[in-house]
């Protein structure tokens, strides 16, 4: 049986903030986005897609594999892991913590790593390049140095076939295969035409009843207090430059000179002293 | 505050971690080079008091552990408090490593970097482009990547000899990894484009993107595209502007059916030229574009591929 662990994170879908709620400043609040809809990272979304196709073909082979969620966060968090039992992840583990996760991603890693180490050991474990809003990017690499894994970077495609796993990976332009050792971390980025399957209502409906396993840091062994002092930076304020240009509207139909103008820069690529 | 500056494989965004450590550095801060290149090293490069040449004997590419016993060494050499590494996945990976093993801080994607009585404070882009953050670091040492690519212009710095020290790195590579193809210069393609065109939410079909394809072939530039174009998988993932993707600063850029939202708009403003298509003469895209044509892309461009053969 192959055991995997995606880590999912809960975050705010930017998408749905009104354009009007990005100010621009010296001296800002943190923009307020509380009314947008907490949804699962899509980096994250793609570390599950790749591990339900694992498990797909491995199961086409009679092999069992179990794909686990675990997610780190208060209340807004539970509602991905519901997201992820419906799209047919087995067992959905959520760390209920209040750090914050602004500067801290080492807290984030530590707690990941203490779960890990409680568990039976992971086959895979999978993350997310990086996360909205803050887009560290860290806590897999520290993950995976904490664990003594091998790191692979933005896996495409993950297949198991005679005792070996098979990652294929596009790190840097450079395509790989990686076919690890033992058990690794892998790192899931944005993947270009990558479909991603959706539950039904009825499996809504059905992950609502399952139950997420909740634990805290202490149940980890570790203190929430000692954590909040990981991180190496401080977040001091906000600001935002508006980039304006001097737009000059071109009127192709109606002016020549226009159209002129629009081929001389076509052809020659020349700036606005034209 | 000694700096390090770390290029690996193909020294890419030097020129901007040589113009970071210059402002660091100060008048009396040291810069190291941590060179793990085959590429020949320029030693009178601005500002640079001492190169470290790595050289590998297998000529494959470093990896990040590899990256990491180097760093051990090489800060065993002489303290530096700031290690600017080249922005690619290995440079990550070695960077957070590393930080984690020395009790110091990692930063990604920084946009910028100044020094303040308190200590170091950088800007990082956070909600995707929207806004920035400044932080204060207030562990080191502290290891950064910046974010891609402005042009830098680092000829007006103070050139001068550097000492160089060089090593042949014995590590055997790992048997784990197997290089199938070498996709470099399709990443570069996009980086080092003069003109590109940039295709947005309005290219909703392989139709559309032959006629922008058609286009921009007639203008010998290179394609781009936002996010949701990729993700259609009407674009490879390399093609990607913006803040997930590629900043791209070419001297023509023709953004085609770009709404112009940050998340896109921010890969794409340092552009010498934009020219912007969109049939909403409303849509933010105007704000920063050189010119305008409020116009449906699809007449536009059919019209234009044209007179471009003309």
């Amino acid at each position: 049986m192959i055991k995997a662990l995606v880590c999912i994170k809960s975050i705010p879908d930017l998408d749905q903030v009104v354009a009007g709620d990005w100010k621009y400043g010296s001296h800002l609040e943190e923009p307020d986005v509380g009314y947008a809809n907490q949804i699962i990272n899509n980096c994250d979304e793609n570390a599950v897609e790749i591990l339900l196709r694992l498990r797909d073909d491995c199961r086409s082979r009679s092999e069992e594999v179990v794909i686990e969620a675990v997610t780190i966060g208060g209340l807004k968090s539970a509602g991905v892991l519901k997201e992820a039992y419906a799209i047919g992840v087995d067992r959905c583990v959520q760390i209920e913590s209040t750090l914050d996760n602004r500067c801290n991603f080492q807290a984030m890693a530590a707690l990941l790593h203490a779960y890990i180490r409680k568990q039976d050991d992971y086959d895979i474990i999978l993350c997310g390049e990086s996360a909205p809003p803050y887009e560290n990017g860290q806590t897999a690499f520290v993950l995976a140095h904490l664990l003594g894994y091998l790191c692979v970077s933005d896996i495409r495609e993950l297949t198991w076939a005679e005792g070996r796993y098979q990652a294929v990976s596009q790190s840097d332009g450079v395509r790989c295969i990686v076919t690890p050792a033992g058990s690794f971390v892998g790192i899931t980025g944005n993947i270009s035409g990558f479909k991603l399957r959706l539950p039904t209502l009825k499996e809504r409906l059905q992950s609502g009843r399952k139950k997420i396993i909740k634990m805290t840091a202490e149940d980890l062994g570790l203190s929430e207090e000692t954590l909040r002092h990981g991180g190496g930076k401080t977040l001091k304020r906000f600001f935002a430059e508006e980039v304006r240009k001097e737009c000059q509207h071109l009127e192709l139909q109606t002016n020549p000179k226009d159209l002129k103008l629009l081929l001389t820069l076509l052809k020659n690529g020349c700036e606005k002293t034209i | 505050m000694n700096i390090l500056i770390i290029t690996i494989n193909n020294c890419e965004g030097l020129p901007q971690l040589i113009r970071m450590s210059n402002v660091l550095a100060g008048e009396s801060g040291i810069i190291g080079w941590c060179a793990l290149t085959e590429h020949n090293v320029d030693v009178t490069t601005a500002g640079v008091d001492q190169v470290y040449r790595y050289l590998k004997k297998s000529g494959r590419p470093w990896e990040a552990w590899q990256v990491r016993e180097v760093i051990r060494e090489v800060m065993a050499l002489r303290d530096f408090s700031v290690i600017l590494i080249e922005n690619s996945q290995t440079g990550a990976a070695a960077g957070a490593g590393m930080a984690c093993e020395m009790n110091g801080e990692m930063v990604a994607n920084i946009t910028g970097a100044h020094l303040e009585s308190s200590g170091l404070a950088v800007i990082k882009p956070v909600y995707s482009s929207n806004i920035n953050a400044v932080y204060r670091i207030t562990k080191y040492p502290c290891f950064i990547t910046i974010r891609d690519a402005v042009k830098s212009d680092v000829t007006h710095l103070l050139r001068k000899s550097a000492a160089v020290i060089e090593k042949t790195y014995s590590g055997s590579d790992s048997k784990q990894i197997i290089y199938e193809t070498d996709e470099k210069m399709e990443l570069h393609t996009l980086r080092d484009a003069t003109r590109v065109v940039v295709a947005g939410r309005g290219v909703r079909n392989p139709h559309d993107l032959q006629i922008i394809e058609m286009f921009a072939e007639r203008i010998d530039a290179v394609i781009g595209g936002s996010r949701p174009l990729i993700m259609n998988g009407l674009l490879p993932t390399e093609r990607m502007i913006g803040q997930s993707g590629r900043i791209i600063a070419p001297d023509l850029c023709v953004a085609v059916g770009v709404s112009g939202a940050t998340p896109l708009a921010v890969g794409i403003v340092q552009a010498k030229t934009i020219i912007a298509i969109n049939q909403d003469q409303e849509a933010p895209i105007f704000k920063c574009a050189d010119y305008g044509i409020a116009a449906d892309y699809h007449e536009v461009l059919t019209s234009l591929n044209l007179k471009l053969i003309e």
